[in-house]
């Protein structure tokens, strides 16, 4: 795919929206709520009854509420940005699971499926059309390998 | 495997391209005629909560210009004449407003536990930034039926 301008801005609009979404998400859930009334409100009080243990239940809902502020943060200013969308992918399958358990025709429209869009498309573009991150930045600084080693030697 | 004709391609960078110019150009409108630039700027003020982060005159101002910058670049976007400007500048518009619903969101968690408000992101920001998306993707040389092309530049 051929790397423009505008296709780096297209990447950019839609990582840091992405981002955005998440890491203010992530920010409420640590900052306001605090992490584990966030496990015990939608962790382990809607699926007490369930066969899921409860140790895991305070596990994981303590756990992703710094996963989505941290990696929320470095998808949004695009620093290690494919391993951080696959850790918010991973919550996004983590957290339409836990919605299923409770109610197998979930609708996932209103939270799930948008951000799966957003997460594929960046996932999916080719990681140098990132241009305007801090990703982009760090591979431009890199000093490009020189294209015929023996030719750099012979001179 | 027959590839898209021209006028194909044409047809599917022009429809998205006058969807989201149209509305921008009608939500601009609105804020302009209908709500009017200074109540609008009002409500931002009242109910944004963005003096709680910015200086009251950079949101005064900027709420108050909003509509005609949406009329203005969504105009160009449905035309077609500088038309990736106008995605961009849209685009970057569309980060900021996220922004702002973020920000308000930390304030007055009204999307609950995402904080954001869900209905602001779902029905406001993501078509646009999608279909803004979509037209910055695309190439610009498939983009036949613009102004631009019309009047020969």
């Amino acid at each position: 795919m051929l790397p423009t301008v505008d296709r780096a801005w297209a990447v950019f609009i839609a990582r840091t929206i992405l981002g955005m979404v998440f890491f203010i998400g992530g920010c409420h859930k640590v900052f306001t709520l605090g992490a584990t009334e966030h496990a015990r409100l939608l962790f382990v009080v809607p699926y007490a009854d369930t066969y899921i243990p409860v140790w895991s239940l305070w596990a994981t809902g303590t756990i992703v509420p710094y996963l989505e502020l941290v990696f929320g943060a470095t998808v949004l200013i695009g620093f290690r940005t494919r391993f951080s969308l696959l850790v918010l992918g991973a919550i996004l399958v983590f957290v339409m699971f836990g919605h299923l358990i409770r109610a197998p025709l979930f609708v996932a429209n209103g939270f799930i499926l948008p951000r799966t869009g957003l997460l594929m498309f960046v996932l999916l573009m080719p990681r140098e059309l990132d241009w305007f991150s801090v990703d982009g930045l760090l591979r431009a600084r890199k000093p490009h390998p020189p294209i015929n080693p023996r030719a750099q030697e012979a001179l | 495997m027959i590839a898209p004709t021209p006028i194909e391609r044409a047809w599917a960078v022009f429809v998205p391209r006058a969807i989201v110019g149209l509305m921008f150009v009608f939500a601009g409108a609105n804020k302009v005629f209908t709500i009017g630039p200074r109540a609008y700027a009002e409500m931002v003020h009242e109910h944004s909560h963005m003096v709680q982060f910015f200086p009251w005159q950079i949101v005064d101002h900027v709420a108050f210009a909003t509509g005609f910058v949406e009329i203005a670049l969504g105009a160009l976007l449905t035309i077609g004449f500088k038309t990736r400007w106008a995605a961009r500048l849209l685009g970057g518009m569309m980060v900021l407003v996220a922004a702002g619903y973020g920000l308000a969101g930390l304030v007055d968690p009204v999307g609950g536990v995402t904080a954001m408000d869900t209905r602001a992101v779902n029905t406001y920001i993501l078509p646009r930034a999608m279909l803004l998306i979509l037209v910055l993707m695309l190439p610009e040389e498939d983009d036949l039926f613009t102004a631009e092309k019309l009047l020969g530049r």
